[in-house]
């Protein structure tokens, strides 16, 4: 049986943040309200435990907005049921941001 | 907010980034950084740029999260490599950090002109006989207290003390520049007190002439002339005179009381009575003959007063110079060092391993070019520190340099030889994983200290808590190749 990893806050947060749909580093700033040096942080933990995987944006893509390409995050398998068992461990993480608002940001 | 603001903290976020871009592993430095570029972009599109520079702390205050992101991506790098010794423990690092460190201080005093100035021989030295001369009563302290009736009767008759005597006194007189009239401090001296003083003149030359005569200092030179050599042989309206501008006198050659934006000398015989200044007189022979400790009372008789008995000093610059002071504290700091910590390096029963001559050579090198460059550091550092931003001639200026020399070099040699001491020395990298070995109260029956190891396999390196007959400097154990499969793991 695989080791459950028990998540602080914080990351419990940004996990839940990526799954609604927040999927670059300064969207998850502005929408949780923590500081940068927080979340980078985080998010190199989080990618380091294989909670959450990046990759970068398609430079095509980035050209049309006439923008930098973004590194975007995505949760994985191991992610998501880490951020269930946080789901039950902190109940009002989904209250917090739920995933059908947060689409919409 | 101004483009050029714009561009400035534009400058500084990018300078953060790149500065904290240091700090992450070579390998993924890249995208690192591409990263936070994208993401600043993202901060200074959203930014509100209508609150001016609270913006640009905002987006500043963004950039200073990349510290701790950069800290821990260099965190987890060196977690996922164990193995690999980290760059910062070599010997070359260590020397090149000394020699970066060496080098910006001498950037900073190349650039400074108070410090090339400094480094140069001074342009101007006191003559040991000149002396200033103040009422014994007054205590002998920097106040004016010379009147000049006094300075009269004083310069008319025959001395036996002092061959020659000059005044000067301070004065707020407005100076006016075709409208624009500006307040400025000036030393109302006697016709011969440049002459007496021989001072050197930045340009121009202040001999006693018979129309009043302005002496600029360097700073206002600079300041209200743009250091324009033309200005010389005008005539400016200082008071209520037009007075002809002599000279330029440079900034660090004053080295009386009080200090003048500019000094008008007076034709002879023509300083009017007023407030008391200070006089400067050339002593005899019979005068320095009865100097001691830089200091002579002469008696004198005033018919109005009956203690009016004068105080000759010398101020002779009896400050030592930058290399004086320089030389003098790390002579110092090396006598104290052998408070501070022991100078053993290693235990001498290390010396018994055979190593190659040039092997054992290589740590005596290190030790020498890590010495060598530290003694540059002392010299320069506390130089730029001191002298980098002073302005004319500062007498508690040799102290401090020599109070930071000291300090500096105190910690600078303790950490030299800690260094050393803590270094492999096969591959000169700092041992690390230190191990407490041994329990405290068990000295006197067991070995008791720490233990660390050169993470390349070299040595093991034991420490003793306490300093015992038989173990009392830190001791070397050189490790055999067959050691080597632990640590290539």
């Amino acid at each position: 049986m695989a080791q459950e990893i028990k998540l602080s806050h914080t990351a419990a947060m940004i996990l839940q943040a990526i799954d609604a749909g927040l999927f670059y580093g300064f969207s998850v700033m502005e929408t949780l309200g923590l500081p940068s040096g927080t979340v980078y942080p985080a998010l190199r933990r989080l990618e380091r435990d294989a909670l959450i995987r990046s990759q970068w944006e398609k430079q095509s893509i980035a050209d049309a907005e006439l923008r930098p390409p973004r590194k975007y995050y995505r949760l994985t398998a191991a992610g998501a049921s880490a951020l269930e068992a946080a789901r039950l461990r902190y109940p009002l993480l989904e209250r917090l941001l739920p995933v059908e608002e947060a689409r919409r940001v | 907010m101004r483009p050029a603001g714009i561009l400035l903290a534009i400058a500084v976020q990018r300078c953060m980034l790149d500065a904290f871009s240091a700090l992450v592993p070579a390998s993924g430095r890249c995208e690192w950084r591409a990263e936070w570029d994208a993401e600043l972009w993202q901060v200074r599109r959203c930014a509100d740029y209508s609150t001016g520079w609270k913006a640009e702390f905002e987006a500043a205050r963004f950039c200073a999260g990349a510290l701790p992101d950069a800290i821990e991506v260099r965190r987890i790098a060196r977690a996922a490599h164990p193995g690999s010794s980290p760059v910062h423990r070599s010997a070359v690092f260590c020397l090149l950090i000394l020699a970066l460190v060496l080098a910006c201080g001498w950037a900073i005093a190349l650039r400074s002109p108070a410090v090339i100035a400094k480094l140069h021989p001074a342009r101007y030295t006191v003559r040991d006989e000149l002396v200033l001369i103040s009422v014994a009563r007054a205590g002998g302290n920097d106040e004016a207290s010379v009147s000049v009736e006094e300075y009269r009767r004083w310069a008319g008759a025959k001395q036996e003390f002092f061959s020659d005597i000059s005044f000067y006194r301070m004065e707020r007189l407005i100076w006016d520049d075709g409208g624009q009239k500006t307040a400025l401090t000036v030393g109302r001296g006697s016709a011969n007190l440049f002459a007496l003083l021989g001072l050197p003149m930045e340009i121009g030359s202040a001999k006693p002439s018979a129309d009043p005569q302005l002496v600029l200092s360097d700073a206002l030179w600079r300041r209200n002339f743009a250091a324009d050599s033309s200005i010389l042989g005008h005539k400016i309206k200082v008071g209520s005179r037009l007075v002809r501008v002599a000279a330029v006198l440079p900034d660090d050659c004053w080295r009386l009381p009080d200090t003048a934006e500019a000094w008008l000398i007076e034709p002879k015989g023509q300083l009017e009575a007023g407030a008391p200044g200070h006089a400067v007189a050339l002593l005899t022979f019979a005068g320095w003959g009865l100097m001691r400790n830089n200091r002579v009372v002469i008696p004198a008789f005033d018919a109005k007063s009956d203690n009016r008995d004068l105080l000759a000093a010398s101020f002779v610059d009896r400050a030592i110079g930058p290399w004086g002071a320089y030389c003098i504290s790390v002579l110092l700091a090396l006598l104290v060092l052998p408070a501070l910590t022991s100078l053993a390096l290693s235990d001498k029963a290390s010396a018994a391993v055979k190593l190659p001559c040039t092997r054992l050579a290589v740590p005596g090198l290190f030790f020498v070019a890590k010495f060598a460059l530290l003694l540059g550091i002392l010299f320069i550092l506390p130089i730029d520190l001191v002298y980098a931003n002073s302005k004319g001639y500062n007498p508690g200026a040799p102290f401090m340099q020599f109070l930071l020399t000291l300090v500096l070099a105190l910690l600078g040699f303790w950490w030299v030889v800690d260094d050393q001491r803590k270094r492999c020395p096969v591959c000169l990298r700092r041992v690390t994983h230190p191990a407490r070995v041994g329990i405290a109260s068990r000295t006197f029956l067991a070995w008791n200290g720490t233990e660390l190891m050169c993470k390349e396999g070299h040595t093991l390196l034991y420490i003793p808590a306490v300093p015992t007959s038989w173990s009392y400097a830190p001791r070397w154990v050189y490790l055999d190749p067959s050691w080597k499969f632990l640590f290539d793991a």
